[in-house]
C-alpha cells in the first residue's frame, strides 16, 4: 500500500476467437470498461467466459492454430500488437488474476505464496510488512507458516485472494474464484474483495455463472449467450430503476429475496 | 516394525550359523557368521581399504552424475529444443546395458578409480535426468499461468519455481540411482581393479576365501544403505512439503 497506481481502462473491439477453425468460442465481443469500474461476465458454461478473460490478459492464444481477431486496449495499450510493452507492464505487477482453481504452489507456505508476486516483480523490499497486512486483512495470520495442503478450501481461496491483491493490480481479473465455496464463505469473501477493492479502486472483470455474485459485485453485467455473442449488457443502477423486481424475478430464477438484498447492498455501497 | 526387522535378521544369522556348523559344503561356499567376524577382525585394514575405495568411486561418480544431469536439464529448460535433440541420444545409450561398457572404460580410463567413477556416473545419469524431466512436466498449467501474469524471468521460473516443484521426482531419481551407483562401481571393479569390494567379490570365491566374500557383501550392502540414507536425509530437508502422514505407504495411526 506504499505505491498507488491508476486503474486501467479496458476496451474490447470486435474480439473473436477460435481454438481452431470450426470451433468459434467468441464472436464479435465489444465493450468498454472505465477505470475503477467493475464488470461481470455471466453466461452458461462453455459460452467462452473464461476464454475471454484469458484473451484479455494474453494467456490465449497460446498455440499457433488458434485465431484471434479484433483489438484489445488495456490502459490505452494495444496488448495484441504491442506484446513486448505489455510484457513490461505485466512485469510491474499491474495485473491480478484469480483462477478458478486456487492454484497455490504446494511447496510454499501461505505467507510465501502471498509474497510470491512481489518476489517475481522484484518489489520484495518491505514485502514482509505488506504480506502481514494482507494476512491480517484475510484473517490468515495464524496460518502464515502452514502449507496449502493444511488449509480448508475457503482458506486456500483467501490466500489466493491476498496473493492476487498484493501487487496492487491496476486490472483485476477474477475467473469464477468462489465457485467451489458454500454460501457462507462466499458472503465473507465478497466482503473481503470489496474491502480490497475499496483500498485500490481496481478495474475489475469478474467471470461467473452465478447471477447473484454478478449483481453484488459489479456496475455492469455482460451476458454472453450460447451463440458466443453478447446478448445483453446492463448497468446495475439503470437496471434497478428500469425494471421492477417482478421483471427481474421473472428473468432470473425467482430467488427474489436474495436478489433484492444484493441489489440493495450494491446500490448503497455498504458492506454486509 | 523395526523390532520385527531386527528379529528376522537375527533369525537369519542364527540359521546360517547352525547350517554352516553342520554342513561342510555350506561352510565351504558361504562360510559362517562367526568365521566371517573372526576374519574381519584380523583383516580389517584390507577390507576397510577396499570399502573405502569403492565408497569413493561411488560417491564421486554419483556426485558427477548429479552435477551433469542437473546442468543439462537447466540448459534444456533455458533452450527447450535441446531437450528434444538430446533425449533420443540418452534413451539410445540406455538401451545398451551400460555394464557391458565396463571393459571399454577400463581400456580408456585405466585400472584405477577413474574408470569406475565414469561407470558410476554413466549409470546414474539417466535415472536422475529422466525423473527430473518428469518433474518438470508435472508442473501445472496454473503455475505457468501465474508466472505469465507477473512475467517471471526464466531464471526465477527455473530455479525458484520449477526445480523446487520437481523435488519429489528428483529424489525418486536419486534413490533409484543409489542402487545403480553401487552396481556400476562393483561391476567395473569385476572387470579390472587394483582394489575394491568388487574385486574381492570377484576373486574371493575363486580363491576359496568365503569369509572375504561375506565381508565384502556386508560392506557393499552397508554402502548402498548408507548412500540411500544420505539421500533420505536430504529429502527430509528439501521435501518437507510433500512428506505427509496420509500416504498409502504409511501405517495409519490409531
Amino acid at each position: 500500500m506504499n505505491y498507488s497506481k491508476v486503474p486501467m481502462k479496458v476496451e474490447l473491439e470486435n474480439v473473436s476467437f477460435g481454438y481452431d477453425k470450426d470451433n468459434i468460442v467468441l464472436d464479435g465481443i465489444s465493450f468498454t470498461i472505465e477505470s475503477s469500474e467493475s464488470i461481470s461476465i455471466v453466461g452458461s458454461s462453455g459460452c467462452g467466459k473464461s476464454t475471454l478473460l484469458r484473451i484479455i490478459c494474453g494467456l490465449l492464444p497460446d498455440l499457433p492454430h488458434q485465431k484471434l481477431l479484433g483489438q484489445i486496449h488495456l490502459g490505452g495499450l494495444n496488448v495484441i500488437s504491442e506484446k513486448s510493452k505489455w510484457k513490461d507492464e505485466r512485469s510491474k505487477g499491474i495485473l491480478g488474476f484469480m483462477f478458478q482453481e486456487h492454484s497455490l504452489l504446494p511447496n510454499l507456505t501461505v505467507g510465501e505464496n502471498i509474497h510470491l508476486p512481489l518476489k517475481i516483480i522484484g518489489k520484495s523490499n518491505g514485502g514482509e510488512q505488506l504480506v502481514s497486512e494482507y494476512l491480517k486483512l484475510t484473517g490468515l495470520e495464524k496460518w502464515k507458516n502452514e502449507l496449502p495442503s493444511m488449509l480448508s478450501g475457503g482458506m486456500k481461496t483467501r490466500t489466493a485472494l491476498a496473493r492476487t491483491f498484493i501487487s496492487q493490480p491496476k486490472l483485476l481479473l477474477l475467473d469464477e474464484p468462489f465457485s467451489s465455496l458454500d454460501v457462507v464463505w462466499k458472503a465473507k469473501l465478497y466482503e473481503e474483495v470489496r474491502k480490497l477493492r475499496n483500498i485500490s479502486a481496481t478495474t475489475t472483470i469478474l467471470v461467473t455463472h452465478d447471477i447473484f455474485e454478478a449483481i453484488f459485485f459489479s456496475d455492469i453485467i455482460v451476458v454472453l449467450g450460447d451463440n458466443h455473442k453478447i446478448i445483453e449488457k446492463v448497468s446495475i443502477r439503470d437496471w434497478s430503476n428500469k425494471y421492477t423486481f417482478d421483471d427481474i424475478i421473472l428473468k432470473y430464477y425467482k430467488e427474489f429475496v436474495y436478489i433484492k438484498h444484493l441489489i440493495e447492498y450494491n446500490s448503497t455501497e455498504s458492506i454486509i | 516394525m523395526r523390532k520385527l526387522a531386527i528379529l528376522s535378521l537375527i533369525t537369519f544369522v542364527i540359521i546360517w550359523e547352525i547350517a554352516a556348523y553342520n554342513s561342510s559344503t555350506i561352510n565351504y561356499f558361504v562360510s559362517s557368521p562367526l568365521l566371517s567376524i573372526e576374519y574381519a577382525s584380523t583383516h580389517y585394514v584390507e577390507i576397510l581399504h577396499a570399502a573405502l575405495i569403492t565408497s569413493l568411486e561411488t560417491a564421486i561418480g554419483f556426485t558427477i552424475a548429479i552435477i551433469i544431469s542437473f546442468t543439462i536439464m537447466f540448459v534444456c529448460l533455458f533452450y527447450p529444443p535441446i531437450y528434444d535433440f538430446l533425449l533420443p541420444v540418452f534413451v539410445t545409450s540406455q538401451i545398451l546395458p551400460i555394464v557391458t561398457l565396463a571393459p571399454l572404460f577400463i581400456i580408456i580410463f585405466g585400472m584405477g578409480i577413474l574408470s569406475k567413477i565414469a561407470m558410476v556416473a554413466l549409470m546414474c545419469f539417466f535415472p536422475i535426468f529422466i525423473n527430473f524431466s518428469a518433474g518438470v512436466n508435472a508442473v501445472t498449467k496454473n503455475t505457468k499461468d501465474i508466472l505469465y501474469i507477473y512475467d517471471a524471468s526464466k531464471v526465477f521460473t527455473i530455479f525458484r519455481i520449477i526445480t523446487p516443484l520437481s523435488t519429489p521426482y528428483i529424489f525418486a531419481g536419486l534413490k533409484v540411482s543409489t542402487t545403480m551407483a553401487i552396481m556400476g562401481a562393483i561391476v567395473a571393479e569385476f572387470v579390472g581393479a587394483r582394489d575394491g569390494l568388487g574385486k574381492n567379490l570377484y576373486l574371493a570365491p575363486k580363491n576359496s576365501q568365503a569369509e572375504l566374500m561375506v565381508c565384502s557383501i556386508v560392506f557393499t550392502i552397508f554402502l548402498g544403505w548408507f548412500l540411500y540414507k544420505v539421500i533420505e536425509l536430504f529429502e527430509s530437508f528439501f521435501g518437507k512439503w510433500y512428506k505427509n502422514n496420509q500416504s498409502y505407504l504409511k501405517e495409519p495411526s490409531k
